[in-house]
């Protein structure tokens, strides 16, 4: 069935008349739910941690596996997160990418901020650059104003 | 579970568990370089800012909220209030540190660390190896009381 300009201007509830369908839909959240988010994710974030020791053993830095690790442990956070950001609205999209701009540069780069000064006094103590890092925090925890910065300029 | 508090916990464990755990690696490291007549300061001051992760962070909040958070000269206050920092705080007591190594080199002190008979040097070391924990708490006495220069 084809999509009328009446179905349009009615406000989808997302509900799903058809048995098959709702089969259809009930095996796929119960994939999502028990296979992906429950199993599948813990196994694939302990892997980047055993990623993240072979890779200190090659000399590179782990973060990057660990990191990748606490985000594949906390997918099902994220997605509520996620949700609770989408406004519903016709502005959704924007809305869902402002929210998380302000996710990031008001809880996780001031978090990363801190990650820049182990990473700089690690550097400093191992003779490799660590200003770049000490630049980095400090931009991490001002991303806003250079935000804002930028805008000036163009303004 | 939250990526935000992930990512916090992840930071706090490697600022205030690993880090003050490593100084005392890198203060033994900087023990056998001074025993060898090598330049040890570089991990002297590795080992005291790794016992000061967390301040040194505080030290760079203090200078990214020197404006609000939508002033766009936040960045180059920073930078700046950094440079005051580093110009009218840091700079003085390297001065101090220079001074005090003025007197010991005139004294002659320094002459049995480097060139010669050693034995300065070696002693020296030996009482570091042997009191690297009490140096160790040294370093931690002198961060905890000094936590009011933070603004």
């Amino acid at each position: 069935m084809v999509c009328g300009a009446g179905n349009l201007s009615s406000p989808q509830g997302g509900n799903i008349s058809s048995a098959w369908v709702g089969g259809v839909e009930s095996s796929f959240t119960n994939f999502v739910s028990n296979i992906v988010v429950a199993r599948l994710a813990p196994i694939l974030a302990a892997f980047c941690v055993l990623k993240a020791a072979l890779d200190a053993a090659e000399g590179h830095s782990p973060l990057g596996s660990v990191i990748a690790g606490i985000f594949l442990l906390s997918v099902s956070g994220l997605v509520q997160l996620m949700q609770s950001w989408n406004s519903g609205s016709e502005f959704a999209t924007t809305d869902m990418l402002s929210s998380a701009w302000n996710f990031l540069t008001g809880t996780i780069l001031p978090e990363a901020a801190g990650l820049a000064v182990v990473g700089a006094i690690f550097n400093y103590a191992r003779h490799r650059p660590f200003m770049p890092l000490v630049g980095a925090g400090l931009a991490f925890v001002s991303v806003s104003a250079i935000w804002r910065l930028c805008e000036a300029m163009v303004g | 579970m939250n990526f935000a508090n992930g990512l916090l916990n992840l930071t706090n464990w490697l600022g205030n568990v690993i880090m003050p755990t490593v100084a005392g690696l890198f203060a033994a490291a900087a023990i056998y370089h001074f025993s060898k007549g090598r330049h040890f300061q570089h991990l002297a001051c590795a080992a005291l800012a790794s016992l000061m992760c967390s301040g040194l962070l505080r030290v760079l909040e203090s200078f990214g909220n020197q404006a609000a958070w939508n002033n766009p000269d936040r960045y180059w206050i920073s930078i700046l209030t950094l440079v005051n920092w580093v110009g009218n705080v840091l700079l003085p007591l390297y001065g101090v540190g220079q001074v005090v190594l003025a007197v010991v080199h005139y004294a002659g002190l320094l002459e049995r660390m480097t060139i010669g008979e050693a034995w300065v040097r070696n002693l020296v070391a030996a009482m570091c190896c042997f009191g690297l924990s009490g140096i160790l708490r040294l370093g931690e006495f002198w961060i905890q009381h000094g936590t009011a220069g933070v603004p």
